[in-house]
């Protein structure tokens, strides 16, 4: 047991949360050492599962009385180490926060506890023909207290926005236990915007424990194409030309060879095995609007030189192709044992030069590297297959990824569109930001957090001490 | 201590199958146990971690640990979730042998694992276990008896049917003729199933009679191995599965089914259990002809000869859905029945708690999944659930009769004979 | 003045006069931090100007050092292909528009009079009109900010690319906060298409009740791009005059475009009337550019869209409801003395408390503008991390002090 805290604490904790409610056995918080990104590992002393805001603000004042720093979790499927416990030895997981308390469907309104499952928000109001647009990957797990923190984005943000767009309020959690209401319901916002510095603090700002969410109407329906290429480079070229055409889809997403052969395995979609890339268009509006703007999209996508374009013929064939995209994270998993994801973003019309320098580096590396991502925000996934067990491979993949960043970031683009900087990307941080930037958002972090207890170690890097102190951190030989 | 040795230092589990797992965390939500318990250690995720660790010997096979991988029902509810297509049946079933082996259990889950395990394979001493509770029935002191019985006791008790409550008195029209040519068709009594199902397999054959197939009966029925495959004792499961190919296979049929979805995908497994075994090719075969009734039933349509004005709500078992992946033929031919409105419940397809045997082993739990399948009945507003397994029909059952509901709980087969033997006394 | 040492400060012009003692004319980002740190120094209070809208409502007094960014308008870059924009603060919307319209792009925020309203100005007034509905505010649609804070540092939030959650949002904080946290001098935007063919349904009611229940249904049925119920007296310049319109905006394809006009009529029962093209961008551009800073008290009402019926039932004052967003500006017509205008806001407040939201005044005319409070004050929670944030990014107190909510 390695325990640091005070039992008299954990007796305290465990007063608050009951016994159900607090884990404390090395074996079992072992469960808890990483989230989605792996590369990385270091479990809690202690794990609360609280089931209201006032054991949250409970904890966290009993925890500030003692001087101890805390890593909020939602459902850990996060790619960046967001969760990952450093130097934090209490977790607090708010999955059993799970409720969704009001649905407003007059007001277009949704009131949720945060760690209600994204998807599950959809399902509940789905009926009646709404939606929550926000919808990564992972939404059948992810926890809108997580989308909150990553500010998390989806393939239909091309068109509806990312999570910062559809949150009207939050309670949050002070570090020091006092639970502050921003934003409300309504649109406007009384004096400064702490709900949109909130959506996106990766839990640097305290606990999250519920939120006011927009819902949207379901457009009245869908075209979903399936474009197959040649290669990459004529699947961007088609990506512009619809982009510049003046049509905005719901979602351009683009697979490339290697992700197309993990994800048929999978999921038996029928991808031409022969091809170099496939893009994913989905239009959504009125049923009166499709035959125009379906004739364009085809046509473009033949003149930027696709082999086939296949309209998806029911909902089944359309929720295949979903399930393919949205599932190829995993699916990689049948093509090696460990993989790590990048989630640069370029200007979009830098996508044929940044998958140029992907190819190369992934030569360089010897490590293959597939591509499955948002093409129409230029929202990069460049996946980097290894195996942990091998020699020298984590760190290959970790340089990897820092070339491919480094390239994003000299393109004017960005270290992340929507995984978040967390533990694994703090480092580059430097890359984007000068030093007076960084110490802004030091300040205003300070504002929620003066001491530096919310999750520690994430996104800002200690003044001059950025990628030097990170090597060392880690767990696994790098 | 190296934090990723090159290899396994303990036989928990297929060690290499463990690396299929990206640790994405989709699986979550579709854990019957997360969902109840919505800590990890509960969760796919989870227990392939604790399975990795206990492999490299990073961690010791402690009460924890057991618990967390003996609570896995082992819907495979994940498998369906699981985008890297990780084989999760078969490590559970791997580590579970492991679990056996190495640890010892306290004095009275150690007596009601191995009850269930003496006695639930063997229909002839479940059917001697069972015939003090049939008298009693007969007597109809049930209600008496129960209440002077210890809770693991009234807990058991309550989910075995009553005697006939859910077979139909089938007024069946003779069935047609059937051709010499049309496909032989196997209807696998089971165990505990030809004892507490027999309604379900009877009908199951009138149907498939009355579609058109040609029913093969075998001469007696051994379990199927699943119940020793999913409690950890492989060595007899080989056993069975011996039995059922050397019994089975000579019979060539064109397809075999059961009224238990578990014991179908068990035999699909056979494969997979006997691939070192000299009767792998026949194993091989037999697991490929592995089919549903509602699959068969769909191929030779049914002729309804009157409307069934109903409202019904499906429940997906776990091994058909999961395991055959089954999931739109019962549906779609619920929906062919005229008159009758299908209702989705919510999350059909999470797992009753009924699990094999696991509602006898770990009660808490699954009375609590029962309670959550319940509600999501209710809601429906439906008045009939329609399964293809009986175990979820005895475990749905109990507990709507505990809350006094008035919804039935039919299985495929049974609810199809209603169906079909309503029309033919209605045209009469 | 130890400022009037520096090139380019002139005592403050005519209108100016309102909004600030003196002002200066920086030419790029060096220079506001040359200025800043200077008045830190010597404690003088600064404020960027932008069209002087706000500040001179807000302010109490003029603040003594004005920032002029009119020497600070050019785009720096459009990328048509990637669909954003680079501008600096002092442009003016309708300045960026036009250039924006060469590609066919806009920047879909319509603020009241967008020749006027600076880009600045936009974003830290959090301007919106009626396109608010269908394509967010710029709120939605910055992705990445230069300011000036204290210490004259200058700070880079977000970035060019349209999905980014590198860092801190930044421009969440700078959004709104009325010039009281730093200078903004550079906005990056998202840019839209602008739709093929635009066309407006007008359905004038005699009832409030039956015109807000229209705007219902067409809510309900139809993806629009605005829709607002404008009251009588705003109501004669569509040619409704004594009625209550509903005006629904809609864009998209010819076929699109003809579809809903259709329906619409179909639910306004016959009683609306479609304009196309050349007179549904007049009936637009009028609603844009209704102003209600003109009036002697005017507000704006932020509260449950199914409720904004509610709260505007026989209220005193006419408006413009976009009754998709809940939000509402309200203005009277007649002057008021002190007495009469407070009672009037209290009045206001609590229709707007009652349906769950909140009151922003948008203007006063002068000799009541002293005595009413502005801003709604938020929860004490709230106000304490507001406080926090201020001490945090202006240390000194010399932005735009004591003119925002809680007196920051």
């Amino acid at each position: 047991m390695a325990s640091s805290i005070d039992p008299k604490l954990v007796e305290e904790l465990a007063a608050i949360v009951g016994v159900e409610g607090i884990v404390s056995r090395a074996s079992e918080l072992k469960v808890y050492e990483c989230d989605g990104w792996t590369v990385e590992k270091s479990a809690p002393d202690i794990l609360l599962l609280p089931r209201s805001v006032e054991q949250v603000s409970r904890v966290l004042r009993a925890l500030d009385r003692k001087g101890i720093a805390f890593v909020p979790r939602g459902a850990g499927t996060g790619l960046s180490g967001g969760a990952l416990p450093l130097n934090a030895p209490v977790m607090i997981c708010t999955s059993r926060m799970n409720k969704i308390l009001t649905i407003d469907y007059a007001n277009r309104r949704v009131e949720v506890e945060s760690g209600a499952v994204n998807l599950h928000v959809t399902n509940a109001v789905k009926a009646k023909g709404f939606f929550y647009a926000p919808d990564p990957s992972s939404q059948m797990a992810c926890t809108i207290g997580g989308n909150i923190a990553e500010n998390s984005g989806g393939p239909h943000t091309l068109k509806y926005g990312v999570t910062t767009n559809h949150v009207l309020g939050v309670e949050l959690v002070l570090p020091d236990g006092e639970v502050v209401e921003l934003g409300g319901a309504v649109e406007e916002r009384c004096g400064y915007d702490l709900v949109g510095a909130v959506v996106g603090s990766e839990g640097t700002y305290g606990v999250v424990t519920r939120a006011t969410l927009r819902l949207m109407r379901e457009p009245e329906g869908h075209r979903t194409f399936l474009a197959t290429f040649p290669d990459v480079e004529s699947a961007t070229r088609a990506v512009s030309r619809i982009i510049a055409s003046g049509i905005v889809p719901g979602a351009i997403e683009m697979m490339d060879k290697l992700i197309l052969r993990a994800v048929d395995d999978a999921f038996h979609v029928g991808f031409d095995q022969a091809a170099g890339a496939v893009l994913i268009i989905e239009l959504d509006g009125m049923e009166v609007g499709f035959a125009e703007c379906s004739s364009r999209v085809i046509e473009m996508a033949r003149a930027a030189g696709a082999k086939d374009v296949k309209l998806a013929r029911d909902e089944a064939e359309r929720q295949l192709l979903w399930k393919a995209r949205k599932r190829a994270f995993g699916a990689v998993g049948r093509l090696a044992p460990n993989y790590c994801t990048q989630d640069g973003v370029v200007p979009r019309t830098r996508l044929p030069d940044i998958l140029r320098v992907i190819s190369q580096v992934s030569e360089r590396y010897q490590l293959s590297i597939g591509n499955v991502f948002h093409a129409g925000d230029g929202n990069l996934h460049p996946i980097i297959l290894y195996d942990e067990r091998e020699a020298g491979q984590v760190e290959r993949a970790l340089g990897a990824g820092r070339d491919i960043l480094k390239a994003c970031v000299e393109m004017g683009g960005s270290l992340t569109g929507e995984h978040g900087i967390g533990a694994e990307k703090i480092g580059e941080m430097p890359l984007m930001f000068s030093p007076d930037d960084l110490a802004a958002m030091m300040e205003l972090r300070h504002v929620f957090d003066p001491k530096e207890r919310a999750n520690p170690g994430k996104i800002i890097p200690r003044p001059g001490a950025c990628v030097e102190v990170a090597a060392p951190r880690r767990q696994v030989p790098i | 201590m190296s934090e990723h040795p090159a290899s396994a230092h303990r036989d928990v589990t297929d060690y290499e199958l463990l690396f299929d797992c990206v640790h994405c965390g989709l699986c979550a939500e579709a854990c019957p146990t997360y969902v109840a318990t919505r800590s990890e250690m509960d969760s796919p995720r989870g227990r392939i971690y604790l399975m990795k660790a206990l492999a490299e010997g990073r961690m010791d096979l402690d009460a924890d640990a057991a618990r967390h991988l003996d609570l896995c029902l082992g819907c495979r509810g994940c498998e369906s979730a699981c985008p890297s297509g990780v084989k999760y049946g078969r490590l559970i079933e791997a580590a579970r042998v492991f679990v056996e082996c190495e640890y010892r259990r306290a004095g009275f889950d150690r007596f009601r694992r191995a009850a269930v395990s003496v006695v639930f394979p063997y229909p002839a001493r479940l059917r001697a276990l069972l015939m003090p509770v049939r008298i009693l029935d007969w007597l109809g002191l049930r209600k008496v008896v129960r209440t002077a019985l210890p809770v693991a006791a009234r807990e058991w008790l309550d989910l075995l049917p009553r005697h006939g409550t859910n077979s139909t008195e089938a007024n069946w029209p003779a069935p047609g003729a059937i051709a010499d040519d049309a496909p032989a068709v196997i209807v696998h009594h089971g165990c505990v199933a030809q004892v507490l199902a027999k309604s379900e397999n009877a009908n199951s054959e009138r149907l498939l009679a009355a579609a058109g197939y040609r029913v093969v009966k075998i001469p007696s029925t051994k379990c199927c191995g699943a119940l020793d495959l999913h409690a950890g004792n492989g060595e007899r499961a080989r056993e069975f599965a011996r039995a059922n190919v050397l019994a089975i296979s000579k019979l060539k049929p064109d397809a075999i089914i059961s009224a238990a979805s578990g014991c179908s995908t068990a035999i699909a497994e056979y494969r997979e259990i006997l691939k070192d075994d000299t009767l792998a090719p026949e194993a091989e075969m037999l697991a490929s002809k592995v089919k549903d009734l509602s699959s068969l039933l769909l191929e030779r349509p049914l002729q309804f000869s009157a409307r069934f004005d109903c409202v019904v709500t499906y429940h997906d078992a776990c091994h058909l859905a999961h395991g055959l992946g089954v999931r739109e033929a019962p549906r779609v031919l619920l929906r062919s029945v005229p008159g009758l409105k299908l209702v989705e419940m919510e999350n059909s397809d999470l797992c009753c708690g009924s699990a094999g045997s696991y509602n006898l082993t770990e009660p808490k739990m699954a009375r609590e999944l029962a309670r959550r399948k319940a509600d999501s009945i209710a809601a429906t507003g439906a008045q009939y659930v329609v399964l293809a397994n009986p175990g979820c029909e005895f475990q749905i059952a109990a507990e709507l009769r505990r809350r006094g509901s008035s919804i039935r709980v039919m299985h495929l087969a049974d609810f199809f004979a209603l169906a079909m033997t309503r029309g033919a006394k209605q045209n009469r | 003045m130890a400022l009037l040492g520096v090139d380019r400060v002139r005592e403050a012009a005519s209108l100016e006069r309102r909004a600030a003692a003196f002002v200066v004319e920086p030419r790029n980002a060096d220079e506001i931090a040359e200025l800043i740190r200077m008045c830190e120094a010597e404690g003088i209070a600064l404020a960027a100007l932008g069209a002087m809208r706000s500040l001179t409502q807000i302010r109490r007094a003029p603040v003594a050092l004005g920032i002029s960014l009119r020497r600070m308008n050019r785009i720096i870059a459009h990328e048509p292909d990637d669909l954003t924009v680079i501008a600096e603060a002092g442009i003016s919307v309708g300045a960026l528009n036009a250039e924006l319209a060469k590609s066919r792009q806009r920047l879909p925020v319509d603020p009241c009079q967008p020749d006027v309203t600076t880009v600045g100005a936009l974003v830290a007034a959090a301007h919106a009109g009626p396109l608010r509905f269908s394509e967010g505010t710029a709120r939605d649609l910055l992705i990445g900010i230069d300011f000036v804070g204290h210490g004259g540092r200058v700070i880079h939030g977000g970035g060019r690319v349209v999905k980014n959650v590198a860092g801190y949002d930044l421009m969440k904080v700078m959004g709104g906060s009325f010039g009281t946290l730093g200078i903004i001098t550079t906005a990056i935007f998202k840019v839209r298409p602008i739709p093929a063919h635009y066309a407006v349904a007008l359905v004038p009611h005699k009832r409030a009740d039956d015109a807000f229940e229209c705007a219902a249904r067409l809510l309900e049925a139809l993806p629009l791009s605005h829709l607002e119920v404008v009251s009588p007296g705003f109501a004669a310049r569509f040619g409704a005059a004594g009625q209550f319109a509903v005006i629904a905006g809609f864009s998209g394809n010819p076929e699109e475009i003809g579809y809903q006009a259709k329906k619409s009529l179909e639910l306004a029962s016959g009683r609306g009337e479609i304009f196309n093209e050349r007179q549904a961008e007049a009936h637009y551009a009028a609603l844009r550019d209704l102003d209600f800073a003109a009036g002697p008290l005017s507000a704006r009402f932020a509260v449950m869209p199914a409720e904004l019926p509610a709260t505007l039932d026989a209220i005193a004052g006419d408006y413009c409801a976009h009754a998709g967003n809940g939000v509402a500006e309200v203005a009277l017509r007649a002057a008021q003395s002190l007495d009469s205008a407070q009672q009037v806001v209290a009045e206001w407040r609590e229709r707007a408390h009652r349906t769950r939201g909140h009151l922003r005044l948008l203007a006063a005319s002068e000799p009541i503008r002293g005595g009413l409070e502005f801003f709604h004050a938020p929860s004490d929670g709230a106000l304490k991390l507001m406080r926090r944030l201020k001490q945090a990014f202006d240390p000194a107190g010399i932005f735009n002090a004591n003119c925002f909510v809680g007196g920051l």
